[in-house]
């Protein structure tokens, strides 16, 4: 009797241990790390229009500062991507990207390794988030910024644009 | 104290029951994304602002549609959800921002076509309108 108490004892221990495990909270397993660099430190890719004083219903939270990362995709209009998918990438798309990015559509960037959209945020408000990546739409770059994560979207504040590795090099494109 | 091989062996099974239905809460299949013609309730927002600090609502206003001037496509941030749907255009040269910033940082029910790939939602709208501000 004594015996069947005591594995009755343990059955119980290991059921509370595993109900606690069971309401654990969950690790982010897409916290991807694509090459993570040295922030700059004289404050270049602070993104000042998103102040505490200018952030609205969410000043009360703690300001973040996002992650500083390089990130390796293709630039290309999201909203065709959405869409059509990759086949929105290609070169037979090119002029469609271009016009739509002119007429107002954010670019974003879509690395392929991690399968995700990164849209482009600007760092001020009156300036075109899409001016660092206009020479480079349709086109594999190195993007160098500050990345966020909010409601399931990724979004870069780009500090640097470079062409990736391999890619021919297009025009030189002006630093924000 | 005693422990038999016949009641560790039970408590393990029990253990290994209980962990392998925690395993499977956690990796359950989810429903397939419910995509096309549908409407959404939630607020305009610029999706910069809100992706980087949760920025939104009346104090931002201005800030967003200085954004949205300068070239940022807005988004709507479905109530119900939390999800951000990014605005598209329906053709090229088409400004995606049109007909939806006169209603900035206001609670609107959007109708359009909804897309979704790599964890990204997009709206091609249709129709917009003013909701209720408690409207879901």
């Amino acid at each position: 009797m004594k015996r069947i108490q005591n594995a009755g004892l343990l059955a119980g221990l290991l059921l509370v241990v595993a109900l606690i495990g069971l309401h654990a909270p969950r690790a982010r397993s897409d916290e991807g790390s694509p090459a993570a660099v040295k922030p700059p430190s004289a404050g270049a890719a602070e993104h000042q229009h998103h102040d505490m004083g200018s952030m609205g219903e969410a000043s009360k939270a703690l300001p973040d500062r996002g992650e500083y990362k390089t990130i390796v995709g293709e630039v290309m209009d999201p909203a065709c991507f959405l869409e059509a998918g990759e086949k929105s990438i290609g070169p037979g798309h090119y002029q469609c990207a271009v016009d739509c990015a002119r007429s107002g559509q954010t670019l974003a960037v879509y690395d392929r390794v991690q399968d995700r959209i990164y849209f482009v945020a600007g760092e001020l408000p009156n300036q075109n988030p899409n001016a660092p990546l206009l020479p480079y739409i349709h086109k594999k770059v190195d993007v160098t910024g500050r990345v966020f994560h909010r409601s399931d979207a990724w979004g870069i504040v780009i500090v640097k644009v470079v062409p990736h590795q391999g890619t021919a090099q297009p025009a030189a494109v002006r630093a924000k | 104290m005693r422990i038999t091989k016949t009641g560790l062996a039970g408590a393990l099974l029990l253990a290994s029951i209980i962990g392998a239905l925690a395993l499977a809460a956690g990796h359950a299949v989810a429903a397939p994304p419910a995509t096309g013609t549908k409407t959404i309730v939630g607020e305009v927002v610029d999706p910069a602002c809100w992706i980087i600090n949760g920025a939104h609502g009346e104090t931002h206003k201005e800030c967003a549609i200085a954004c949205a001037k300068a070239g940022q496509t807005l988004a709507i941030l479905e109530k119900k959800t939390n999800r951000l749907y990014i605005l598209a255009s329906e053709k090229p040269g088409e400004d995606p921002n049109k007909g939806v910033l006169d209603f900035v940082a206001q609670n609107v029910a959007v109708t359009g076509k909804v897309y979704t790939r790599n964890g990204a939602w997009g709206i091609q709208v249709t129709s917009i309108q003013p909701a209720g501000r408690d409207a879901k």
